[in-house]
This record gives structure tokens, C-alpha cells and sequence, in this order.
């Protein structure tokens, strides 16, 4: 029962719409035509009965008169009369004990007979108090029905072509319902093929709610096709805008494989389809995982390895990942490093004239002494070291960079640089304050002690005869903190961006490299410098150098 | 003037009455009264010969038409010879001509069933509806009493039941309807029947035949007018000896008149003096 009901509800509309209209014609026209027929069969039988009763009722009283004498012939010749009426298939009056006075079959039913027929009119002869009889008539059915026939045949006759007409308009009605879809399915299937573009508006001879539904989705389909061509224009300014750009671009899923390129990839000697589907770990070496924000990476093109800065955009389920290729400026920028050792190597070379100069300064001084004492002697033997230094490092300078990273006491440190600027100060009475945390520290010692060298240099230059300089060291969160000050005259702040510039210099006989070399040094160390002037006050140098984050020795622009 | 006026249209008035001067006819079950075109014949037949007008007058029974004569609503009728008997001196009227049937004043009583049946005399009849026409009438109900009474039976106990018609015709009819099985009738009446309706005569049988019985006469009343009465009787006499008069007799089952006396009913008189004396035995007998 299940099977059939889904089975029937399976069903094509045309066919289920089919079905529904026989069975609703059936349904209608055949007990309308049973009722009809039942209906006026009754009517007829009605007016037979009626007709008959009135026959009767015309010659009753004087039935009535025949009865009540018993004149027999002339009961029966009324019964004569009454039988001769069409469908009357027999009368018998009867008295009121329901013995035959007279009989239409008088050889079945003679005078005096028991008549028991229950007839279709049992018509009574009122007396007074009792019947005095009854005309009881029984109806040929068959010749009745008979006469009858033809009104039922044409009932029928007429019920057939209707039922006929219903289930060809029932069909004709399904059909075109089922082939109006069909051709609406059609156009749609157009659309499902992807070309939409060749929807022609379906039209119908019925202007109804399936024209109504076809106009629609027509209307619909041609929104979709304007909608599809923005988005194809979208799309085609979108594609021209991105390969436009100098970028590539990448769409990576979360596991990192690409999804899309555009046709920057071609720099990289790669087709976009051959990138599609590789994950990006084969392009680029990466360890850690992908990390919001900027990089500079090394790209595996086809050909040749491209430095690019790459970008990389979360959202969510892809990542969007942008590569710039950086080589021209990795180019410019080592020209430009070349360039700056070329400048730097002129620099030095006044640098190490000058130091030389310093270095030389005490052995000229004791030079005009007879004799020499024992400490004259040491003094002469470390300006001799110093400058053989000098001209070791000058010499490092025009090879690569080798200085080493050395473990030494800061106090050591200072001291040797002190060392040198004492002749110095001493000659001119200046009085040197040092302050000096006891700490030890893994650094470049010779490139600190030349930038404490020059500072205290520098600063027993400024003050005058009897003037005080000094100088503090200390440790700060891994940062070597070196300060030198003087109550010297101080710089004027016009001039305090020009200090750093190398050849200036307000000192006669100064090189103007002092300073130049303090900060070269800061430089290398990754460290900082800072100048606090206040003219007629003094001036104050803070180098700040961090332990930790010496460059290594790659990473020096002095590499050869 | 104006007596002369009066005299001439009272003159006027008396020509135009005797020229107008009426008579009604009776007519009994002796004739089938449904022949009316026959009965109008004969009628116009008797105005032309006589001069006088008749006018039809009919009755259920014999005993209306004897009382019309009694009280002159009916002047001149055809009746039966029973009633022509028993009421000729309470009703006033007297023989004026009496039919040749075959050429005789003489008829039958016939007993008549339908043809396929298998009765052969009237006492085959027992327990059966049988028809009588008129009570009063000689071949259709005392004749058939006679027999049965003569043989012991009361006709009213004999038959199952008696079916009074009235009319010898009718008597005819409801045999052949089987609404009885059998009738006694008036054998003038019967031939009749036979050569107006030949298809239903067919039908029927005559099982048997009693008489001759003196024949149905015509009356007339004894006041009417002596002239009155020659002129009818002369011209029903010579019907049967002209072509017209023949005619409207053959339809009529009649051959002409004749003449006869009283004294020619007395066969009928002794018939329905026996059934009377019979019934009267009966009576005392007390059964």
C-alpha cells in the first residue's frame, strides 16, 4: 500500500493531473448519471401513478355506485377502461373483504376470487364507516421501464461524450502542462550547461501561471547573465589589476599548498599551471611556520635563485602570500656598501695618520728628555706597542675585518685607553675622574678602547690648562654604557650635527677624524651615540654598545 | 287587423305544430343501442313514411322504459316480450307491429361461450359467472331461469354469480372479454353483433339455442292517437316490401313486421308463470 502510494506520488504530473481528471469525471458524471436516472424513473413512475390515481378518482363515485350493487359489468368494464391505460399490467376491484368483483385477467382472478397482489395503487371507495372496496392496480414494469429506456439511453448516451470530452480535456490539459514544463526544463538546462546566454524567453499559447513562472525565471536567468557578466568583468579587471602588479602573488591553503598564482610566476621561469598544487615550501626554504607580516626569503626560480621580500596575509582558510623580487636592491645596496668602504678606507687612512700622530705624541714628548726613567722607558715601550697596533689594524682595515671577540676586565680596559691620553693630561695639568665598574665582558676590546681613546682625547682638548675631564663605564641589561665628559667650553648647537662629519674639526692641528672613527666604531659595534652640549658648561658623549648583538662577522659590510 | 293577424298566426302556429308534431321512441336491449346510426335510419325511415317526428329515447331497463310509457315520456318502444307481458296492463300500452326475423315473428335464446371452450349446454355452467342481460328479459334471463328451474336449480345458487349486463350486446361482449364464461341472448341481437363485428364474433360459439320464443315487439301506448298509430303500423308493415325500409332492416338483423295478438306471448306468459310459482315453492320450502 506504502509502495503504491509513493509509487502514485512518483508519478509525472502530466500523469498524476490525467488520473485526477478520469477519476473526478468519473466520479461525478457516473453517480450523476445514476442519480438522474434514478431520479426520473421516480418522477415517471410518479406521474404514472399520478395519472392513473387521477383516472381513478374521476370515475370513483360511480365505482363506488357499481361496487355497492355488485354490478359486476360494470366493474369490470371500468376495470376494461383502466387496464387499457399504458403500463397498466392489471386492476382488480376488489370488495372489502378482498374478494375479486371484477378482474382485467378474468380467467385468473374470476368474481369472487382472493386477491392478494399488493399493487402499485391500492386506491380505496370510502364508505361510510368501512371501505367498500379497493381498486388495486399492479404496473407493467417491463413495458413501463420499456418506455422508459430511451430516456435512460439518452441520459447515459449524453453522460458518454461528456466523460469522453472531460478525460480528452483531462489529457490535453496534462499534456500541455507536462510538455509547457518540459520545454521550460529545456531552457533551464541551457542555463545548467553554462550557456546562459542562449535563454530565449519561453512563450505560451496559455497566458497562466506556468507563462507567469516561465517569464520569471526568465527575468531571473537574465538578471544572473548581467550579474555573471559584472562578475566576469570583475573578474577580468581584477586578474589585469593583479598581474599587473610587480608582485607574485600566491593563494596557499592551510597546509600551505598554492591554490593560485598570477602570471608574475612566469619571472620565476615557472608556468602558472606548473605552480598550482606544489606546495610552497618547494619555492621557498623556509623553517618556521608561516607567520603574518614581512621576510626576506630566497625564491627557487626555474633558472636562478631570486632574493624577495615576501609578504604573507592570513584569511583564515588561505593565505595570501606576496613575493617582491628584491635583487636590483640587493645589488644597489651592495654597490652602495662598496662605496662606503671605498670613502671609509680614505677615512682610515687620515684615521690611522691620526692616531699615529697620538700614539707618537709621548715618545716625542720624552724625546727632549736626557735620561729616562724606568716609567719613561714603559711609557715609550706602550706608545711603540700602540703604534705597532695602530698599523696592524690599519692594516686589517685594507683586508677583511678580523678583529676578534675578546673576554677582558672593563677596569683593564679603560686603563690601557687612559694610558695612552695621560702624557697628554698630564702635560696639560688636566685631572682625569674615572668612574669604572668592576666587569668582565666578551667584546671587541680594541675597537672600544679606540672609541675611549678619542672621547678622552677629545675632552682633554676642550678644557683648558687645569681643567676636568672624566669618564664612567658600567653595565646596564647586557649593554656596555660608556660616558665621557669635560668642562670644556662646550659645542654650539649649530655645529653639533657637524661633529660626526669627518674633517671637521675647530681644533688647530686636529685631523677632523676623532670623531668620525667614534662613530664607525659605534657603528660596527651595532651601538649608539649620543652628545649632550651646553656651551660654556661642558659636553657629555654616551656610547651605548650591546654585548649580545655584535654582528657576526658575515654580516659586516667589511667583508671582502 | 289585428284579429285577422292573430287568427292567421295562430293558424300559423297550429300548422307548424302538427307539422312538428313529435313522438318519442324507446329503445331497449332488443337493439344494440351502440348501432345508432341504424336506430337514426330507422327512425327517419318511420318520419318520412309517417309525417311525424320521432325522437330515440333509451334506457338501462326494461322497467325504466315501461315506467317512461306508464307517465307518456316515451310514446312508441321496442321492447322485449317479458316485459312486454308482465307490464303491458300497469303501464298502458299495446302491441303496434312485431319483426320477421328470418322471416318469422319468432327468435332465439342462445347460449353463447367462447369458441374453445368446452361447454356444450347451459348447465355446463355450474359455478360459473354467467351473464344475463336484464333481469325482465325473456331470451337473456327468463328463458335460461326456466331451464334451470325446470331442472331444479335457482339460477342465482347455479351460476357463481349472475352478471346483469343490460344489454344483450354487452352479455356478448363480457363473454368475450372471459369475464363470464358463458351468456344467454337474444339471437336477433347476436346476428346482429355477428355482421357488425365479424373479428370478435369469431371468437364466441353458440352452444345452444332455445325457442322459437314469440319475438321482441314494438309497443306503443294506448292514448296515442289512433291515426298516430295506423300511420306507424302501415309504414312498418310495408318496410320490408321497399329497397330503403329493407336496407336499415338488414342492419338491424330483421327481415320486416308483421301483426299478431296478444294471445301470441302466452309461450312467455306460462314461462314466467312457472318461474313464479317455482319461486314462490321455493320460498315456502324456505330455502
Amino acid at each position: 500500500m506504502k509502495k503504491l502510494v509513493s509509487k502514485v506520488l512518483s508519478l509525472s504530473i502530466g500523469t498524476k493531473l490525467a488520473i485526477t481528471f478520469v477519476a473526478l469525471v468519473c466520479m461525478t458524471s457516473i453517480p450523476l448519471s445514476f442519480v438522474v436516472i434514478r431520479l426520473s424513473e421516480n418522477i415517471f413512475y410518479e406521474n404514472i401513478i399520478k395519472a392513473l390515481k387521477g383516472s381513478i378518482a374521476a370515475e370513483e363515485l360511480q365505482l363506488r355506485y357499481y361496487v355497492i350493487n355488485k354490478d359486476y359489468w360494470n366493474i369490470f368494464k371500468f376495470i376494461k377502461g383502466i387496464a387499457q391505460i399504458k403500463h397498466v399490467y392489471e386492476v382488480a376491484v376488489v370488495d372489502g373483504k378482498g374478494k375479486v368483483l371484477a378482474h382485467s385477467n378474468p380467467e385468473r382472478f374470476p368474481i369472487g376470487s382472493e386477491y392478494k397482489v399488493r399493487g402499485d395503487i391500492v386506491y380505496p371507495l370510502p364508505g361510510i364507516g368501512s371501505e367498500v372496496g379497493y381498486v388495486i392496480l399492479t404496473l407493467d414494469r417491463e413495458s413501463m421501464w420499456a418506455e422508459f429506456r430511451p430516456a435512460k439511453l439518452l441520459i447515459i448516451s449524453s453522460a458518454v461524450p461528456f466523460t469522453t470530452l472531460g478525460i480528452l480535456l483531462g489529457f490535453f490539459i496534462s499534456y500541455r502542462i507536462k510538455s509547457r514544463l518540459s520545454k521550460i526544463k529545456a531552457s533551464m538546462e541551457q542555463v545548467r550547461k553554462g550557456s546562459i546566454d542562449k535563454v530565449r524567453r519561453v512563450e505560451f499559447l496559455e497566458k497562466d501561471e506556468l507563462q507567469d513562472f516561465a517569464d520569471f525565471l526568465f527575468e531571473t536567468i537574465e538578471t544572473l547573465r548581467n550579474y555573471y557578466q559584472n562578475i566576469d568583468y570583475a573578474q577580468r579587471f581584477y586578474m589585469s589589476l593583479i598581474n599587473s602588479i610587480n608582485e607574485i602573488i600566491l593563494v596557499v591553503d592551510e597546509e600551505g599548498r598554492i591554490l593560485y598564482a598570477n602570471d608574475k610566476v612566469r619571472h620565476l621561469g615557472y608556468e602558472i599551471n606548473e605552480v598550482v598544487g606544489l606546495e610552497l615550501w618547494y619555492l621557498i626554504e623556509l623553517q618556521d611556520n608561516l607567520e603574518q607580516g614581512y621576510r626576506e626569503v630566497v625564491v627557487k626560480g626555474k633558472v636562478r635563485n631570486v632574493p624577495a621580500l615576501m609578504g604573507i596575509a592570513r584569511y583564515g582558510d588561505w593565505d595570501v602570500v606576496t613575493l617582491i623580487d628584491i635583487s636590483e636592491r640587493k645589488e644597489m645596496e651592495e654597490k652602495m656598501k662598496r662605496m662606503e668602504l671605498f670613502s671609509a678606507l680614505g677615512e682610515m687612512s687620515a684615521n690611522f695618520a691620526h692616531e699615529l700622530k697620538n700614539a707618537m705624541l709621548p715618545l716625542t714628548l720624552l724625546m727632549s728628555d736626557d735620561e729616562l726613567s724606568k716609567e719613561d722607558v714603559d711609557t715609550v715601550k706602550k706608545s711603540l706597542s700602540r703604534i705597532l697596533k695602530l698599523v696592524n689594524m690599519f692594516l686589517r682595515f685594507a683586508r677583511p675585518f678580523t678583529t676578534q671577540k675578546v673576554k677582558f676586565k672593563l677596569k683593564a680596559m679603560v686603563e690601557d685607553a687612559l694610558s695612552v691620553v695621560e702624557v697628554k693630561a698630564k702635560e696639560k695639568g688636566v685631572k682625569v675622574m674615572k668612574e669604572v665598574e668592576d666587569a668582565e665582558i666578551v667584546s671587541y676590546k680594541d675597537m672600544l678602547e679606540v672609541i675611549l681613546v678619542n672621547l678622552l682625547s677629545n675632552a682633554i682638548d676642550a678644557v683648558g690648562e687645569g681643567g676636568e675631564v672624566g669618564l664612567r663605564a658600567y653595565l646596564r641589561d647586557k649593554v656596555l654604557h660608556l660616558e665621557v665628559w669635560d668642562k670644556g667650553e662646550g659645542i654650539p648647537r649649530d655645529r653639533l650635527n657637524k661633529i660626526f662629519e669627518p674633517f671637521y674639526t675647530t681644533k688647530r692641528g686636529g685631523s677632523g677624524l676623532g670623531l668620525s672613527i667614534v662613530l664607525r666604531n659605534v657603528y660596527l659595534l651595532g651601538g649608539n651615540i649620543e652628545v649632550e652640549s651646553e656651551p660654556g658648561m661642558g659636553s657629555l658623549f654616551k656610547v651605548s654598545v650591546p654585548l649580545q648583538e655584535v654582528k657576526d662577522e658575515k654580516n659586516t659590510p667589511y667583508r671582502g | 287587423m289585428i284579429w285577422t293577424k292573430g287568427i292567421v298566426s295562430l293558424l300559423l302556429l297550429f300548422l307548424l305544430a302538427h307539422s312538428q308534431e313529435v313522438y318519442r321512441f324507446g329503445f331497449t336491449a332488443v337493439v344494440a343501442k351502440e348501432d345508432v346510426r341504424s336506430i337514426e335510419r330507422f327512425l327517419e325511415y318511420l318520419s318520412k313514411k309517417t309525417g311525424y317526428a320521432f325522437v330515440p329515447v333509451f334506457t338501462k331497463s326494461y322497467d325504466e322504459m315501461s315506467y317512461f310509457l306508464s307517465r307518456g315520456m316515451v310514446d312508441i318502444a321496442y321492447i322485449c316480450g317479458a316485459p312486454y307481458v308482465e307490464d303491458k296492463d300497469y303501464a298502458g300500452f299495446e302491441l303496434l307491429a312485431v319483426p320477421l326475423y328470418k322471416g318469422k315473428p319468432y327468435y332465439y335464446s342462445y347460449v353463447i361461450t367462447k369458441r374453445g371452450k368446452n361447454y356444450t349446454s347451459i348447465f355446463n355452467f355450474k359455478g360459473k359467472p354467467y351473464a344475463f342481460s336484464d333481469p325482465k328479459s325473456n331470451s337473456g334471463s327468463v328463458v335460461p331461469t326456466y331451464l334451470l328451474m325446470k331442472k331444479g336449480y335457482r339460477p342465482e345458487q347455479f351460476f357463481n354469480p349472475i352478471v346483469y349486463t343490460y344489454s344483450h350486446s354487452e352479455s356478448i361482449l363480457a363473454v368475450y372479454y372471459g369475464f363470464v364464461e358463458g351468456a344467454s341472448v337474444d339471437s336477433v341481437v347476436f346476428d346482429q353483433f355477428v355482421s357488425k363485428f365479424p373479428k370478435i364474433a369469431s371468437e364466441l360459439k353458440v352452444v345452444e339455442s332455445y325457442g322459437p320464443f314469440p319475438i321482441t315487439p314494438i309497443v306503443v301506448r294506448k292514448s296515442v292517437r289512433k291515426d298516430v298509430k295506423i300511420a306507424l303500423r302501415r309504414a312498418l308493415l310495408s318496410m320490408g316490401k321497399d329497397e330503403e325500409g329493407k336496407k336499415i332492416l338488414r342492419d338491424l338483423a330483421l327481415d320486416g313486421f308483421t301483426l299478431v295478438n296478444d294471445g301470441f306471448y302466452n309461450p312467455i306468459r306460462n314461462m314466467i308463470a312457472f318461474v313464479k310459482k317455482r319461486t314462490q315453492d321455493y320460498e315456502k320450502a324456505g330455502k
